[in-house]
């Protein structure tokens, strides 16, 4: 477990902070996952994955707990901005394509987006994102049909609008 | 007969190379003939390198970082005195941090586990394209992911076979069968920029499965293997007959080094 929880932890947090929207809440939501996991440490088959595992206990509290908290505070379920998650020390120069792709994928509906993120960014299979969000494969399907529409529709039309300028 | 639809949902299947939630020989049958499908997949298109590149900029602060190091070894060693540290200020960022580390430390869990965050090894490293992603990819495999297929060598050849000819390459088998300690599993269709890559899988006894990888190279230039740790893994990277390999997996630097010479060797 030690040397999955560090190579797992950032991870871990980087999908925190697109389920929170708020790198204060990624630190406490990702660290709040490890800790779960240490306290059920018994429950981790050695031969399973401890880094799906971990994804999975995040997810789990942030919907079991704070996302109901947020929706609860009235601050909940808002479109994240790529400025608000941004370390602007860390990503001083990002390119401005991948910006806009990282933007378009915090816009894309919640469900759409935790399902990219897990499949497209952290290179889960179908399988693993299902188990890992607690739903049926072809949910995981429809998600990201629906999700790469929706995103490959929007940079054709911003190429078309390249190309006309 | 009537061709079949194919779902967006299969498209996608498709595109992402999970064979088993996609009728992979007959979309890439049908799209030798039928340009409407070409224009339903190009509408599906998405760059997945670019997308993760995107995020992989986005990291926790070192002091993050730092903190959970220190909260999990106190934790380890049930030093409640060291779990505040000098971060955790009332009402902070980190203050909230404290909470939780001290709230475990009550638990218990407490002194039984040693975390120990090596923070070296997950300090972002700059992504290089395929090889990068290939090696995330890697990191996910376990043997069990590959411990249920039990293909005979004749159907093993013939996967291999269709695999191979995605990048214009023919690979006998017997080529990637010469270490004992590793045994051959699958051959299997992926993407990286919407050229195809293939994937090679071995199990191992050590309980860590391998993967030799290989796409056409932008850059016919050969390259010596060389060897390197990716996602924590021992990796091999070359370039040869304007093809690039990566032999990725486990931690054991010498098997990598000498399968990738010996594939590089017999000119797999």
């Amino acid at each position: 477990m030690r040397e999955g929880l560090a190579q797992v932890f950032p991870r871990v947090w980087r999908y925190a902070l697109s389920l929170t929207g708020a790198r204060a809440e990624a630190d406490d939501l990702a660290q709040a996952a490890c800790l779960r996991a240490m306290e059920r440490a018994d429950q981790f088959s050695a031969d399973g994955h401890l880094d799906r595992w971990v994804f999975r206990i995040a997810h789990n509290l942030w919907v079991s707990e704070i996302r109901k908290q947020k929706v609860r505070r009235g601050n909940g379920l808002i479109g994240i901005e790529v400025a608000d998650i941004v370390d602007p020390t860390q990503n001083a120069e990002m390119q401005q394509q991948r910006r806009e792709l990282l933007q378009s994928v915090l816009h894309l509906p919640e469900a759409q987006r935790h399902t990219v993120i897990l499949v497209y960014v952290e290179g889960y299979s179908y399988r693993d994102a299902a188990m890992i969000l607690d739903v049926p494969i072809g949910t995981v399907m429809s998600r990201l049909a629906a999700a790469r529409a929706t995103l490959s529709n929007k940079f054709r039309a911003e190429e078309k609008e390249r190309d006309a300028r | 007969m009537r061709d079949r639809f194919f779902t967006d949902e299969e498209l996608t299947a498709f595109l992402d190379g999970e064979e088993e939630f996609a009728p992979m020989e007959a979309i890439a049958s049908a799209l030798e003939s039928d340009p409407a499908l070409a224009k339903r997949l190009e509408a599906l298109d998405l760059d997945r390198a670019m997308l993760a590149e995107s995020f992989a900029g986005l990291q926790p602060d070192p002091a993050v970082l730092e903190h959970a190091s220190a909260g999990a070894r106190a934790l380890a060693a049930g030093d409640s005195a060291t779990l505040g540290g000098p971060l955790a200020g009332p009402g902070s960022r980190f203050g909230r941090l404290r909470g939780l580390w001290v709230g475990a430390a009550g638990g218990a869990v407490a002194a039984a586990l040693v975390i120990g965050f090596a923070l070296g090894s997950v300090v972002n490293p700059a992504r290089q394209g395929w090889a990068e992603y290939v090696a995330a990819y890697q990191a996910l495999y376990s043997n069990s992911t590959l411990a249920h297929i039990d293909l005979s060598t004749a159907e093993k050849q013939a996967q291999l076979d269709r695999v191979s000819a995605s990048i214009g390459k023919s690979i006998a088998i017997d080529k990637l069968e010469v270490f004992p300690e590793v045994k051959f599993a699958r051959s299997q269709i992926l993407s990286f920029k919407g050229k195809p890559l293939i994937q090679l899988a071995f199990l191992t006894s050590t309980g860590e499965p391998l993967a030799l990888c290989i796409m056409r190279a932008s850059d016919p230039v050969d390259k010596a293997p060389e060897l390197r740790r990716m996602e924590g893994l021992s990796t091999a990277l070359w370039d040869q007959n304007g093809y690039r390999y990566i032999l990725i997996g486990g931690q054991d630097d010498a098997l990598i080094g000498r399968m990738s010479a010996s594939l590089s060797g017999l000119d797999v």
